[in-house]
């Protein structure tokens, strides 16, 4: 593997994060249960946005305001997801920065972040609950869910390669 | 008990989760996705309850437009769950997260008829907008964390009965 990585490896094993998710008993299932929780954030809010996107659900409200519900929580829980899985990589380096389903999963997240600001950015516009929504933006929210599954995935399969 | 437990885990399919290297990683990661909706499009409507976001939607429509997702999710995580269970059986059920788990998920549905039955009763007062029932916000409330507590306990079975 090149380098750089190597010399990032070596280095999160000097860190306090490195000892503590490797020495207290309890940290790792405590950082993945915040990582899962911050992934239902995420996700099903992504789910629901597509599926009034795609009109398959909550027509009450036009997809303008489901973005503007779901947005924050999206954000914010990305930013929790980063964050735990900065720890999480902090506890075993050299498994997860080496591994080719995690580097394929970083690069999925961010498809997925600039999906989900595609997103974002078209349904600021569809402010009237019976308007159709445009085929490009119907293709945008099948999108971001399918790469979003995708994350996933790799997610799950960093644990068994 | 444990010779139901023993044939489950000795049955076709609990030996094809114990044994095949993919099985178990594959219905995991279905798993996965399957709880993570159920929880995030269940939060949705938890908060509305609490009266914390989305107010403008009216309860009842809210949680009628996220049911049927909700709902196909939750079948398929409970199928999943069934399957990752056949794989050890016994070991699963001395587990203690594991029971905790499905005593937790018993009372997020015991939670969910009291407040279909009792609680909605009078709806149309406070659907739209109006002050929201205490016993209605308590409901939002218990059923968010007992769904954090059922993700919490999922993880420690993971820990406390494989190396991953």
């Amino acid at each position: 593997m090149t380098q750089w990585i190597n010399e990032l490896v070596t280095w999160l094993e000097t860190t306090s994060v490195h000892q503590t998710m490797q020495t207290v008993e309890w940290a790792v299932p405590a950082v993945q249960t915040i990582h899962i929780l911050a992934i239902a954030a995420v996700f099903a809010s992504s789910l629901a946005l597509s599926l009034r996107t795609l009109q398959l659900a909550g027509s009450d409200w036009s997809p303008a305001q489901w973005g503007r519900r779901l947005d924050g929580w999206i954000g914010w829980g990305l930013a929790v997801l980063l964050v735990s899985g900065v720890t999480m990589i902090c506890g075993e380096p050299a498994r997860s920065l080496n591994n080719f389903l995690f580097q394929t999963k970083m690069l999925l997240l961010l498809v997925a972040i600039a999906l989900f600001l595609a997103l974002s950015r078209s349904v600021r516009g569809l402010v009237q609950p019976e308007q159709r929504t445009p085929g490009g933006v119907r293709l945008l929210a099948i999108l971001l869910v399918s790469v979003w599954i995708a994350i996933i995935i790799c997610g799950r399969w960093i644990a068994y390669t | 008990m444990y010779d139901l437990l023993d044939a489950i885990g000795s049955s076709a399919i609990g030996d094809f989760m114990a044994v095949d290297p993919s099985a178990f990683p594959a219905v995991e990661t279905v798993h996965v996705i399957a709880i993570t909706t159920v929880i995030g499009l269940i939060a949705i409507v938890d908060l509305r309850l609490i009266g914390l976001a989305g107010v403008s939607y009216p309860i009842s429509r809210l949680s009628r437009a996220l049911l049927p997702p909700t709902w196909i999710a939750f079948i398929l995580a409970g199928i999943t769950g069934t399957l990752l269970f056949t794989s050890q059986p016994v070991t699963y059920f001395d587990n203690m997260a594991f029971r905790i788990k499905l005593a937790l998920m018993l009372l997020a549905g015991i939670n969910m008829l009291v407040f279909h039955y009792l609680t909605m009763r009078n709806i149309a007062a406070w659907d739209r907008g109006g002050p929201i029932p205490a016993a209605a916000k308590l409901a939002g409330l218990l059923s968010l964390s007992i769904w954090i507590l059922v993700v919490a306990c999922g993880r420690w079975i993971g820990f406390t009965t494989a190396p991953f």
